[in-house]
């Protein structure tokens, strides 16, 4: 059952006490398991998801998630996270904002925020430091670089470059120094010290969604062999 | 729905990579993107890509009557479409100006430009005229969406092929393909969209005349940054057909003619590339394979997915499905009723004279098309627009047959293959099955050695003590610990009683030694004594010296009765502590001597202990 490919609307037999994740949905009269997006089944300990290309995010409480802002009210922000609505950050959710010292955001500007609230009927919300100590926490409006990209992946391969399992990274920094920030909601934001270097980055990334570490490798080695 | 919003980081570098000649896909400014052609199975259908840009063309015919200006000229409808297929921000209702533009710089290069000859597309001058309709629908945009719509259509129009018609008199006969071929248009030249769009070098800092860079064939991220966009439809002849410029920075008369000559050679690849897969697909239609549009995934390196074949299978079971039946269907659309034709139309479904290889449709209750409903009814029906049918009865039983047949094949085939799989599972169990073998030989060597070294363990255990002896000599151990401790005890109480002793010692050591500082004090004396009674007897011989000798002799043998009473006393408490210096040096050597023996014995038990 584990590692194969499903197609939406199939069935799974799986124990009712399983937890899921996205991809797969319970129907609460059954207690049946349906596949809602089609990929790859994977199970670990008591968990089962899927593995696909899907690109929409559906936002979940206490993601971190790169926006870009849309538009700008006095008081908050409204920002593109790639869900089915627009989110709202407020402008004093940042790290040592008051009402008399704002942070100086502006249409187009890529946030690094963390969903706060996500329910089923509600717009979205970020923030941008952690409300309880009132730390950024590596969050906030990312300043504008050069030579940086960013472009929106499916959502599996921002995941398998977030994890520490994938090779990806550690293949891109054989080639020289880079960093990128990148958003569970696909958002990828790639800085480099060559251009080229970046474009190619920015070309590979959407095509590692399926591929084993060894096929990642040599897809990296080919992209950046110079 | 909105697109995914741009930040200023993409608008930043998209702009930089230009500038730098570097664009976002690696090609150079004049380079187009990878273009391909694929035609339906239909004639007329085409869906051309640029990239990752698709668009689908369609074209069909209808017979109509031509206008009352024009009655010698037939009729074109084109249309364009943009759902939100393509683009989450296109929406099927509203008609934003992005659709309108497109819709009217197509319409300007392949209709107003009159590539298509219309004349030939009368039939009855004033009466019947054939009615074209282009339809082009954008299925994916990542940029340049007018050139690959144009493409499209160009495709769609040089592929498609009309009916032939023969008119007698009054009487307008529709060939059917088997009676005779369907011809192509007659296209006097083919118009062709490119697209190029220019961005201002903004680097430089003098506001007039900045340079601006050309780039042909812009992707998504581009057309955002461009200043603008110039669109030129032209055919090989160099003529241009339609040209459209939009964007917020003009371009000067060279450069807009600079862009003419880009495009003037881009467009005779794209001809090329058209008519080399129009050659391709008669060939292919020639040999009996009737083409699909493939479904193929948009340019994805899809890596390794396991093994898929079950969703490969259901894949080609929905394709199967979806399959209209192979009949050239004469698509006469409902005409006037004014107009009625006393046609021997005989509802022949005729194959292609040609071998099918693939297809093989079951008569499923499909909603595909209108036509496949009129077969499935035993009883023709005369059509309600006064067209007539003949009902053939020996054909349509012949035509059941070759169905039930080819169902059967099809069963058979089925079966086969599921054979075949059964096969292959069992001979993967025998496989199974002798690996199984294999495992169990090995468990049972590990078995065997696992045995032996049980074994041993037994063994060994048995040479050590039991749990009583273990016990045994424990105790032991705590009953010579505590006689241990109580020897400690002794010898520290013995250590305290001695000290005073060693004190009173050295005290009467001491005495001692005063003692004898003061016998030798006494014999100073008594020796300047003598000296004196000396110089005495010496000087006074006198009256004194009877009195002076008498006392001088008196004190002398005072003096020396202490003297001896001074050295027996002296005498007797040397002797005295002689004695008990004595004494108490025995009672230490005795003492230290039963303390080395008590040691001894420690030592030795202890050893004893730690051996056991």
């Amino acid at each position: 059952m584990a590692n194969t490919v499903q197609l939406p609307g199939t069935q799974l037999g799986l124990d009712e006490n399983i937890r899921i994740g996205p991809g797969l949905k319970r129907n609460h009269y059954d207690g049946s398991i349906h596949v809602t997006e089609s990929g790859i089944v994977k199970g670990m300990n008591n968990m089962a998801w899927m593995e696909g290309a899907r690109r929409r995010y559906i936002p979940v409480k206490g993601d971190l998630v790169l926006g870009v802002v849309t538009h700008k009210h006095p008081d908050y922000v409204r920002v593109d996270i790639n869900a089915p609505e627009l989110a709202t950050l407020s402008t004093l959710a940042f790290e040592s904002a008051t009402k008399r010292n704002k942070i100086a955001i502006n249409l187009g500007d890529l946030v690094f925020a963390k969903v706060s609230v996500a329910l089923p009927d509600l717009e979205p919300e970020v923030v941008c430091c952690n409300m309880r100590t009132g730390k950024a926490d590596g969050m906030g409006v990312i300043q504008p670089q050069s030579n940086s990209n960013s472009i929106v992946v499916n959502l599996q391969a921002a995941r398998m470059a977030l994890s520490p399992e994938c090779a990806f990274g550690k293949a891109i920094g054989k080639h020289g120094p880079f960093e990128w920030c990148i958003g569970v909601n696909g958002r990828v934001l790639i800085t480099t010290q060559k251009m080229k270097m970046t474009t190619q980055i920015c070309r590979i990334f959407p095509l590692i969604t399926f591929l084993t570490n060894n096929q990642i490798e040599g897809l990296v080695e080919t992209a950046l062999r110079q | 729905m909105r697109e995914p919003a741009f930040s200023k980081a993409e608008e930043n570098f998209a702009k930089c990579a230009i500038f730098e000649g570097n664009r976002l896909d690696g090609r150079s400014y004049l380079e187009m993107r990878k273009c391909s052609i694929e035609f339906g199975q239909e004639f007329g259908t085409c869906v051309a890509s640029i990239g990752n840009t698709r668009a689908l063309a369609h074209v069909s015919c209808s017979l109509d009557r031509p206008s009352e200006v024009r009655p010698s000229e037939g009729k074109i409808v084109f249309k364009v479409e943009l759902p939100p297929l393509a683009s989450p921000s296109f929406d099927l209702n509203k008609k934003s100006a992005f659709a309108i533009d497109l819709n009217r710089l197509l319409e300007k290069a392949i209709v107003q430009s009159r590539c298509i000859d219309i004349e030939e597309l009368c039939v009855r001058a004033g009466e019947q005229c054939w009615t074209l309709r282009v339809e082009v629908t954008a299925l994916n945009h990542e940029g340049n969406l007018s050139d690959a719509l144009c493409l499209a259509a160009m495709g769609a129009l040089m592929h498609f092929k009309r009916p032939e018609v023969t008119v007698d008199g009054h009487d307008v006969k529709i060939h059917t393909a088997d009676e005779k071929e369907p011809t192509r248009l007659t296209l006097h030249h083919k118009p062709f969209c490119v697209t190029i769009g220019y961005i201002e070098d903004d680097r430089t800092e003098s506001d007039g005349d900045r340079q601006k860079i050309l780039v042909l064939d812009p992707v998504r991220q581009e057309e955002q940054v461009l200043s603008g966009i110039i669109s030129i439809a032209i055919n090989k002849h160099r003529e241009i057909c339609a040209m459209r410029v939009s964007g917020n920075r003009e371009l000067d008369s060279s450069q807009i003619l600079s862009c003419t000559k880009i495009a003037a050679n881009k467009v005779k690849d794209l001809q090329e590339l058209i008519e080399t897969a129009i050659k391709k697909d008669d060939k292919q239609r020639k040999k009996g394979r009737i083409p699909r549009v493939n479904c193929t995934v948009m340019d994805s390196y899809l890596g390794d997915l396991g093994d898929i074949s079950d969703i490969l299978e259901q894949i080609n079971n929905i394709k199967m499905e979806a399959q209209p039946e192979v009949e050239i269907v004469n698509e006469v659309e409902p005409m006037n009723e004014d107009e009625e034709v006393h046609g021997d139309e005989e509802m022949v479904e005729s194959k292609p004279d040609v071998t099918e290889v693939e297809v093989i449709t079951p008569k499923t209750e499909s909603n595909w098309s209108e036509t496949e409903k009129w077969f499935d009814n035993s009883v023709m029906q005369a059509h309600g627009d006064g067209m007539q049918v003949r009902y053939d009865p020996g054909l349509t039983q012949m035509r059941r047959e070759r169905d039930a047949l080819q169902l059967e094949l099809k069963s058979r085939e089925t079966k086969e293959k599921e054979l075949v799989k059964r096969v292959r599972r069992l001979e993967k169990r025998l496989n199974d099955a002798i690996d199984q073998d294999q495992i169990v030989e090995k468990l049972k060597a590990q078995v065997a050695k696992r045995d032996k070294r049980f074994k041993d363990l037994n063994a060994y255990l048995k040479k050590l003590p039991t749990m009583d002896e273990f016990h045994q000599v424990t105790s032991e151990r705590d009953r010579l610990e505590c006689e241990n401790k109580e020897l400690t005890v002794n010898f520290r109480e013995i250590k305290e009683k001695l000290g005073p002793y060693i004190e009173k010692v050295q005290t009467m050591s001491t005495e001692k030694h005063q003692l004898e500082k003061e016998i030798r004090d006494l014999y100073q004396a008594k020796s300047e004594l003598e000296d004196k009674l000396c110089c005495t007897n010496v000087t006074s011989i006198d009256n004194k010296e009877n009195n002076s000798q008498e006392i001088l002799e008196e004190k002398i043998e005072q003096q020396r009765l202490i003297e001896t009473n001074l050295m027996a006393r002296l005498k007797r408490e040397r002797q005295e502590r002689h004695d008990e210096v004595q004494k108490y040096e025995s009672e230490i050597s005795q003492q230290s001597k039963s303390l080395q023996l008590m040691m001894d014995a420690l030592k030795e038990k202890n050893n004893e202990v730690e051996k056991n």
